[in-house]
């Protein structure tokens, strides 16, 4: 298998410095690092995996400064979990996602089939539907579903269309569900929509 | 089939979810009675040779996809509450933690029984 290294991406520079700053400061006891393909994507809120012989409080503290420098000076965002070889169930995981890059092309699809569903099962209830653009989150969320009472059969009512089209979909709905009332998640789904975080 | 390595991890953040509940730490309660659940999925998603899901949204969809469409709606219920938990200013009732509790137990089950007939 071919070794690409991508030295256009920040993401591939910021995960070289990311290697070299663990070899220097882990020497031997670094085994691997295994990344994602791009730091948008994560796997349990990280998108690196640092494996090592020995993970000790010296060895976590000296990952977490090789971030801290990586993430000052890259726009990419290095998310780390650290674990040792003995962890093979994590590690493979990694690896298997390291391969399988997320396909978001029928985003706006998905969005717009959400929306349908919401109308016709919420009825009247429904007030707007607030969705991040392709690949951004806040609070794991990309859709901020607002409705004018919001109660649990509601809630399962959301949770239904969510469920068809992530079946039916590659791309994710992460929703949350809001009352109007709740001006200041409602800002922040705007805000976010309209702000690029990488800008 | 390969048997899994069983951590417990599961059965312990159930008993951490109970023990919040009792002593009134409800956000805690909820956040752990997800995680339980999630963790159960995804040993079920890998001893059926199923790709984890990277979003925990579609690890819901593995119960859908074997027949159980109410149980998947209950983990979307459970993950929209443990969002609440974790990230809102708003606090989970006790009616909330209580509902998550029984979700998570009652999904715990379901889902250790469907291991056991992949055995």
């Amino acid at each position: 298998m071919a070794l690409i290294l991508d030295l256009r991406s920040d993401w591939w520079r910021a995960i070289t410095r990311f290697a070299e700053l663990l070899y220097d400061s882990l020497a031997d006891n670094l085994v691997s690092i295994i990344a994602l393909p791009d730091d948008l994507l994560t796997f349990y809120d990280s998108n690196v995996l640092v494996v090592v012989d020995r993970l000790d409080r010296d060895v976590s503290l000296k990952v977490a400064e090789a971030a801290l420098k990586v993430n000052e000076q890259y726009k990419s965002t290095v998310s780390y979990i650290v674990t040792t070889r003995e962890d093979g169930e994590t590690i493979e995981k990694f690896r298997k996602l390291a391969y399988l890059p997320e396909d978001w092309s029928d985003y706006d699809e998905a969005i717009g089939k959400f929306k349908e569903l919401l109308t016709d099962l919420l009825n009247g209830n429904l007030v707007e539907v607030l969705p991040l653009p392709r690949r951004q989150s806040l609070y794991d969320s990309n859709v901020l579903v607002v409705v004018d009472r919001l109660d649990r059969d509601v809630s399962l009512k959301v949770a239904e269309a969510a469920l068809k089209v992530n079946e039916q979909y590659k791309s994710t709905v992460s929703y949350i569900v809001t009352t109007r009332e709740d001006g200041e998640t409602i800002e922040k789904f705007r805000k976010t929509g309209k702000a690029d975080e990488r800008g | 089939m390969k048997p899994l390595r069983n951590s417990g991890k599961p059965e312990k953040l159930m008993r951490e979810a109970e023990l919040d509940f009792k002593i009134g730490n409800l956000n805690k309660c909820v956040s752990a009675s997800y995680f339980t659940v999630r963790k159960m999925l995804e040993h079920l998603a890998l001893r059926m040779k199923m790709m984890i899901p990277r979003r925990d949204d579609k690890l819901a969809n593995v119960l859908k996809h074997i027949g159980y469409g109410d149980e998947a709606k209950l983990v979307l219920r459970l993950y929209e509450l443990r969002k609440k938990a974790d990230y809102d200013d708003k606090e989970i009732t006790e009616d909330e933690a209580e509902e998550a509790l029984k979700i998570a137990e009652n999904l715990t089950k379901l889902i250790k029984s469907l291991q056991s007939g992949t055995d």
